[in-house]
Parts: C-alpha cells; sequence; structure tokens
C-alpha cells in the first residue's frame, strides 16, 4: 500500500480566479482559466473548486468525458440545469449525468456559493468498515486486527 | 459548443451524528457510493451551537481513502501519527491521504462565537497502484 501522505494548503496559497462574466473561484485543485490549485498528484484525478457568483451571473466549467461531477450549494441559490429551472439552495447535493462536457449554471437573484468537484471513477470494490475503505471483507478484517495489536501504522513518519 | 450536463439526482444533506457525537448534514455517502465514485462521502459540520461540534473527531484511523477538509468558518486542531500538528483555519484546506495507515483528529473550535463550515469528504485510493512508490508532493508541512 501507498505511504500516507498530508498536505496543508494555507488560504493564501489557495489562487482566486475572477472570471468574465462575475464569477469568483478559489481552485484547490484542478485547473480552471489557466490557474491550478496547490493540491496536485492526487490519483483520481479530482478538481475541487469553491465557486462564488454575483446576482443572475452565468458560469460553465469543463468536465472530462466519463468523469463525474458534482456541487455542493453554500449559500446562495443558483440554477444548475436550465432544462428543469430550479433554484437549488444552501445544503442542497446535487450531481450531474454522463451525457455533456460541461457544468452550466446560472446565479439566482442574490447569488450562489457553491463546492464543485469532478474525478474519475475508480470502478474499484469497496468495503467500508467505519473510517477503514478496502476492497475486500479479509483486507478489512487484517486492518481492524492490526488495529487490535498496535500494527495499523506502517509510516509513522 | 459545449453541452450542459443534465442534473440527475439532488437532495438536501441530512443531519446525521459522526465522530465523537458531532451533529453535522451528511450531503452523500454509503448508499449512493457507486453514482458519486470517484468521492465515498460529504459532511458538512457548519454549525451555530458549540454543543454540536465540540466533540469533535478524536483520535481514529483512517486507511485506503484520502480524507479532505476545507474550513470556512472557525477552526480545526488537527494532528496525526505521522508527526503533524496544527490548525487547520478558515479558508485553508487539509488534504489527507491514508494510504497504508494514519490515526488523526481533528478538533473543531469556534472563532468569534461561530464555527465555520467544513465539507469533507473521503476518496478511495486505487488498491492496484498501492504498491507502488509514494505520490510524488508535498510532503508533511
Amino acid at each position: 500500500m501507498m505511504d500516507p501522505r498530508y498536505q496543508e494548503i494555507k488560504a493564501g496559497e489557495i489562487p482566486t480566479v475572477a472570471l468574465p462574466g462575475g464569477a469568483s473561484v478559489r481552485v484547490i485543485c484542478g485547473t480552471i482559466a489557466g490557474v491550478s490549485g496547490p493540491v496536485r498528484d492526487i490519483m483520481a484525478e479530482p478538481e475541487y473548486l469553491d465557486i462564488s457568483l454575483g446576482p443572475d451571473a452565468p458560469f460553465s466549467h469543463p468536465v472530462k468525458p466519463g468523469y463525474m461531477a458534482v456541487v455542493y450549494v453554500i449559500g446562495g441559490t443558483g440554477i444548475f440545469d436550465e432544462r428543469h429551472k430550479e433554484d437549488l439552495e444552501n445544503r442542497t447535493i446535487a450531481l450531474f449525468g454522463d451525457e455533456g462536457d460541461a457544468v452550466s449554471v446560472r446565479a439566482g437573484g442574490n447569488g450562489v456559493r457553491f463546492l464543485f468537484f469532478s474525478g474519475k471513477p475508480l470502478r474499484e470494490p469497496v468495503t467500508w468498515g467505519g473510517p477503514i475503505v478496502m476492497n475486500t471483507q479479509e483486507e478489512l478484517r487484517q486492518a481492524f486486527a492490526e488495529l487490535e495489536n498496535d500494527t495499523f501504522i506502517r509510516h509513522p513518519s | 459548443m459545449q453541452q450542459a450536463r443534465t442534473l440527475v439526482w439532488k437532495a438536501h444533506s441530512r443531519g446525521t451524528l459522526e465522530g465523537a457525537g458531532v451533529r453535522l448534514h451528511r450531503a452523500f455517502g454509503y448508499s449512493e457510493i457507486p453514482s458519486f465514485d470517484p468521492f465515498l462521502m460529504l459532511d458538512d459540520f457548519r454549525a451555530d451551537r458549540p454543543e454540536d461540534y465540540l466533540a469533535g473527531f478524536p483520535w481514529h484511523p483512517h486507511r485506503g481513502i484520502e480524507t479532505v477538509t476545507y474550513m470556512l468558518e472557525g477552526t480545526v486542531e488537527h494532528g496525526d501519527s505521522m508527526g503533524h500538528a496544527g490548525t487547520v483555519d478558515a479558508g485553508c484546506i487539509q488534504w489527507t491521504t491514508a494510504g497504508s495507515g494514519i490515526i488523526h483528529q481533528e478538533m473543531p473550535k469556534p472563532v468569534n462565537g461561530r464555527i465555520g463550515g467544513v465539507p469533507a469528504l473521503g476518496q478511495p485510493v486505487p488498491e492496484a497502484q498501492d504498491d507502488g512508490p509514494p505520490v510524488p508532493g508535498n510532503q508533511g508541512r
């Protein structure tokens, strides 16, 4: 298994990109308008963006074929699918389908702030035991056995 | 011309208990794993009442996932088995690749009486690549 890795990024190290049309984007992971975020070399090639739009502002962002895309609204309201024209509000999670090559948003009258995530599906079996996620039950049993006998940590620094 | 993707599923995050009794909102997790792949879950612990979050997430193990904590307000005191210790303040992010295993804790603290939102999520690490060399990048701080 790969060694553990810890990345801590201070607020000032996260670039903010102002786009034409009134979008302000904090780029945590991924690239927008040629600006890349500080978190890199993650296997699922995720994007993690914190996006603020002014009143009625539009926003569109490309998504690679086969990659999943999801948004989580953390303030204001916005329309995330022109066909349904439904305003999504704070604490709403929305998942997009595979068809199409972009996510398109329009802010409501008071603007909207949301987190955008995308990533490459790993299509692995997932066996979940609380905070430990493995591929098989045997691996999960072994992990909990190692916790019991104090051999769980293989890379102490 | 870009073709916009269609919204196929939406929901409000739901109240649940996590950690040592933190009252938070879970946006997705567990039952929706196939459709959110590569993401496993997203928890939102923005809260106004200290009793909802001060119990925090004391020492617990992780293996095989990545955990991400993004602070919108307030701060989280963090420590882990690799010897990292410090705070994750508003606007900062902490991205942990658990790999073969870590033990860590995250204890939310209010600033000016408020805790900021913290969406956190885990991504599975591909087992097929688990025997490879460590991923290059920032090792610690």
